[in-house]
């Protein structure tokens, strides 16, 4: 027993859980730039009333068209809105957007993965047959073919990224779950007498966990460039609705002199992207030294 | 292997097929707006009525669908509603450009990319490295039309330096054609004029383009240099002598190729559909405007020639792709 | 414990005369394996063209008494891990019987399979990899329980059965990879026990540890096992282990047995010549075979290509042309010891290559 005891501390490990997932994070400068970036636009989605000065949807024409000043930070568009509020607002719309279509694509492609991956056979390679048709297709053509029939709104614009997406969680799920079938606890759950239902939510899943927050969050970013992409086009939310695309295309036609309408709501992508980029970049060096 | 490969490319007709039939519907569920757009303000009743005629759009989706089908079988394509041009002869026209500004920006990102990715492999989490992953990651942040204006203003605008659109200057005009691509043929013509002009336009749409899927090829890059710099014969190397730059350059390379080339059949894909947004900024006319104006109008002819072109860019793209992996892998065969 | 499904009479689990051992299990036997053959298909091909097979397991046929341990001793890829996988039907067999207590286990309905589950269980090679990385060792333990609707009964029995085993209570909350080897096999053989199960299947349990603590688990095993009365299939390629835990011995090669019976017959008098050869290789100083080393010539055959009649005469020193044109069945060598060769008489002189 006491050598029992020795060896074991010997090989105790780092323990895992939140609380050294956030240490380590608030050491990494790439991870803190990134977490500091997305959480600015959620505070500025979360508490928009309280930080646009202006209603976004005021319209003043006898202020039209003024650029970056005291009263309007950003400067105000082509019916006078103030730039700063709408962008604000903006940002709700960007980040609705981004969360249904991740949740939505990730939890449809993750069941259809774990699926596929689990059982194999003919479901397997019909939904293998099924990602490769979605995938022949760039996303950005789909979801447009999608928007441009399905007429413009934020709902269609939201599916049409849905079902651009979820066929890259179901790769890799799908993925992950052929590496995990044949390793020996899954065995040791078939033996135990687990029903699949319960291995593939119990026990695949679970360690499937880490590659799909990965994706999730590097695929945040995407689709926040994807939307802004096809607003930009007209093809996402109607006006009133402040959408950051909508935004620099409107202010293109107002080029070059009144330059604040298109690079002020174009910054804000960017910030966001890059936030969600580098949080996913962080993550999955975290996740290759947790393997380790 | 033969048979993987058949069978890979044995897919591509379905797929079209079912691209095709996709885009047909999308594209003709709501009334199109093209003809209006041909006639502008001043045709009547009677020429709308024409064209309606012309292009079948009071007959049942069905029948147009089969009728398109048919027609496209013989190799007809259509014509263009907004425009009344047949499709085909746009298509080829528009293509060169596309393939111009695609070509370029692989070039551009090939030998950027694995400048960067080499400058991070080598002084691996220095500032080179920050710097240049830096760079990669906000490219990719950037929305591709956003980066466009941004550069449309500070050198259009501010600095004067390039022109803001269009494919060549209006005064100079296009050489005389023999492949389509200006530069090319500019060459060939010896007219030096239109080649700086031609390269002069191209300059804002490319590092537009090119700038956004940096970060890829420097990421994989810098994978592979990593890979190759820390294995034991480059130590031998060094142990022999060799300077640590012709090192790098001259093994690493070779080695680094084949994930480099791979990435390079990768973004082809990717590139094409960045010309979308690109072309349409800087009002290029290549395959991504003319898609783009078609499905914004409801054209569809134009539209599902578009969708074919990309589909099957996109498609044998993937496949060469797979084929190359299995080559070199043959587990990954299925 | 769950009363075992009556499916099959006594007198239905009386074989036929394969290898003519009848005799070598009676009906009493508590495990009863026989005519088990299972082959892997080799594909090629995008249509999963078969171009050859892995023969696993070939009529491989052997009985367990109640309380005892039959191990299954050879080298790797020789078929003991299938055979294992196969009695717990975790694999698909091609061709055999199996009875375990009352179970007949290849004519289980689901039903009945689940209740099968609760009465035979595995332990496998490596504990690390065996266990949920993201499960705490007392989830672990308790997820057999919460699979056949006895959680409430495995809550109460958990710390007594935990500290039986002599694992510390206080890293019931710890996760797999922050305990050493032998902590971790002790939490799979917590899962394995918790249900109460009269047959366990060992599948080289102490292999992956390391030599320090290889000594107290196979003690453990041997105190539980007389404790709970349990029934032992015990899976190594390493002699020394098996001599110290099995009352049987099953050798394999290339998915046969070719010698079997009691421990000390095996040891003590082998008379196969892949046994032979393969105990001078391990230093015991029991053993009353010539301590001259025997060198095996030849390569193992791949297991797609099994030769022809005697599966070993390629690298065996007393082949001849029989031995190619017929394989060779069991035969009494002894009181409780069989073994498969045309020639062992002749080898019981000889030791040389």
């Amino acid at each position: 027993m006491r050598s029992e005891r020795s060896e074991n501390e010997g090989r105790q490990r780092r323990s895992r859980g939140w609380r050294y997932a956030v240490y380590a994070l608030l050491r990494s400068p790439t991870a803190l730039i990134g977490a500091t970036l997305v959480l600015v636009i959620i505070v500025m989605a979360a508490f928009a009333p309280l930080i646009a000065p202006y209603d976004p949807n005021r319209l003043n024409m006898a202020s039209r068209l003024n650029g970056p000043s005291a009263e309007h930070i950003f400067g105000t568009d082509n019916v006078g809105r103030d730039l700063f509020s709408r962008v604000v607002y903006g940002s709700r719309t960007a980040l609705v957007i981004t969360f249904v279509v991740v949740t939505v694509a990730g939890v449809i492609g993750t069941c259809l993965g774990a699926v596929a991956g689990y059982f194999g056979g003919a479901p397997d390679v019909f939904l293998m047959r099924l990602v490769d048709i979605f995938l022949s297709v760039p996303p950005l053509l789909f979801a447009l073919v999608a928007v441009a029939a399905l007429g413009p709104s934020l709902y269609n614009m939201m599916l049409g990224l849905s079902i651009g997406w979820w066929t890259w969680h179901a790769r890799i799920v799908r993925g992950e779950v052929l590496r995990l079938k044949e390793t020996r606890f899954i065995l040791a759950a078939r033996a135990l007498g687990a029903s699949p239902l319960r291995i593939i939510l119990r026990h695949l899943i679970p360690n499937v966990a880490g590659p799909i927050i990965v994706q999730t969050t590097e695929q945040s970013g995407l689709v926040v460039l994807t939307a802004a992409s096809l607003s930009f086009l007209g093809l996402g939310p109607r006006p009133p609705t402040p959408d950051w695309g909508y935004m620099v295309a409107v202010g293109r036609t107002y080029l070059p002199t009144y330059w604040w309408m298109s690079t002020f709501p174009g910054l804000m992508v960017v910030i966001l992207v890059l936030g969600f980029l580098l949080l996913g970049d962080y993550l999955r060096d975290y996740l290759a030294r947790e393997i380790k | 292997m033969l048979r993987f490969v058949v069978r890979r490319l044995l897919w591509l007709p379905i797929m079209l097929f079912g691209v095709i039939t996709l885009v047909f519907l999308l594209t003709n569920i709501t009334p199109s707006k093209a003809i209006y757009i041909r006639l502008g303000e001043s045709g009547t009743a009677a020429d709308v009525q024409n064209l309606i005629e012309r292009y079948n759009l009071d007959k049942p989706i069905l029948q147009r669908y089969f009728a398109y089908m048919a027609a496209l079988f013989k190799g007809d394509l259509g014509e263009s509603m907004a425009e009344g041009r047949p499709v085909a002869r746009d298509l080829a026209e528009f293509l060169p450009a596309s393939i111009e500004l695609v070509l370029s920006s692989l070039v551009l990102i090939a030998i950027l990319g694995v400048l960067l990715g080499i400058a991070s492999a080598v002084y691996k989490n220095r500032w080179p490295d920050t710097l240049a992953r830096g760079i990669a990651v906000t490219g990719l942040a950037m929305p591709q039309f956003w980066l466009a204006i941004m550069l449309y203003l500070l050198f259009f605008y501010q600095l004067n330096l390039l022109p803001g659109g269009g494919r060549i200057s209006p005064m100079i005009g296009p050489p005389r054609h023999a492949t389509g691509l200006y530069i090319l043929d500019s060459v060939l013509a010896g007219d030096w004029d239109a080649l700086v002009s031609s390269i002069r336009h191209l300059i804002l749409p490319v590092i537009t383009l090119s700038l956004t899927r940096l970060s890829t090829m420097t990421r994989m890059t810098r994978t592979a240099f990593l890979d190759v710099l820390s294995k034991d014969f480059m130590l031998t190397h060094q142990s022999h002598g060799y300077s640590r730059f012709r090192n790098v350059f001259r093994y690493g390379l070779k080695n680094a190729l084949s994930p480099i080339l791979s990435v390079l059949g990768l973004l082809i894909g990717g590139l094409f559909a960045g010309t979308f947004l690109v072309e349409t900024v800087f009002s290029f006319p290549g395959v991504g405007y003319y898609a783009i104006t078609a499905i914004t109008h409801s054209d569809f002819q134009p539209a599902i020639a578009s969708a074919i072109f990309f589909s099957l860019l996109y498609g044998i793209v993937n496949v060469l792709v797979d084929v190359g992996y299995a080559a070199l892998d043959p587990r990954v065969r299925y | 414990m769950v009363d075992p499904v009556r499916l099959s009479s006594p007198e239905q689990s009386r074989h036929s005369d394969h290898h003519g051992v009848s005799t070598m299990f009676p009906e009493t036997s508590f495990v009863a394996v026989e005519g088990l053959s299972k082959s892997f298909p080799m594909r090629k091909g995008f249509f999963g063209k078969p171009i050859g097979e892995v023969q696993a397991v070939r009529n491989v046929s052997f009985g367990i008494g109640r309380g005892e341990t039959l191990a299954l001793m050879g080298e790797s890829g020789c078929g003991k891990t299938t055979c294992g996988l196969v009695i717990l039907r975790l694999l698909s067999a091609d061709a055999g019987h199996v009875r375990v207590g009352t179970y007949d286990v290849f004519g289980l309905s689901r039903r009945e399979g689940l209740a099968f589950r609760q009465d035979a269980q595995i332990i496998f090679q490596d504990p690390q990899e065996a266990l949920n990385p993201r499960m705490s060792v007392r989830s672990l333990i308790l997820e057999p329980m919460a699979i056949h609707g006895r959680l409430e009964e495995g809550k109460q029995r958990l710390e007594e059965l935990v500290s039986r085993v002599m694992f510390p209570l206080k890293y019931l909350d710890s996760y797999p990879d922050e305990l050493s080897g032998g902590l971790q096999q002790r939490v799979c053989l917590c899962r394995a026990l918790i249900l109460q199960p009269s047959f366990l299947i060992l599948d080289e349990p102490t292999s992956a540890l390391d030599v320090s603590v290889q000594a107290s688990v196979l003690d453990l095993l041997l105190e539980l096992r007389r404790e709970l009365g349990l029934t032992y299939l015990f899976v190594s390629h390493d002699a020394a282990v098996v001599r110290y835990i099995s009352d049987w011995v099953g050798v394999m090669y290339l998915g046969e047995i070719v010698e079997h019976g009691r421990a000390e017959h095996v040891f003590d008098d082998c008379q196969h010549p892949y046994t032979r050869a393969l105990y001078s290789a391990v230093l015991s100083p029991e053993s009353r075979v010539a301590e001259k080393k025997i060198l095996l010539h030849g390569c193992p055959p791949s297991p797609t290509s099994i030769p022809e009649g005697c599966a070993f005469r390629t690298r065996c020193w007393l082949a001849t042309d029989v031995c190619e044109r017929c394989s060779p069945r069991l035969r009494q060598a002894g009181p409780d010891h069989y073994v498969a060769c045309h020639h062992f008489e002749a080898a019981r002189s000889t030791g040389e290559v």
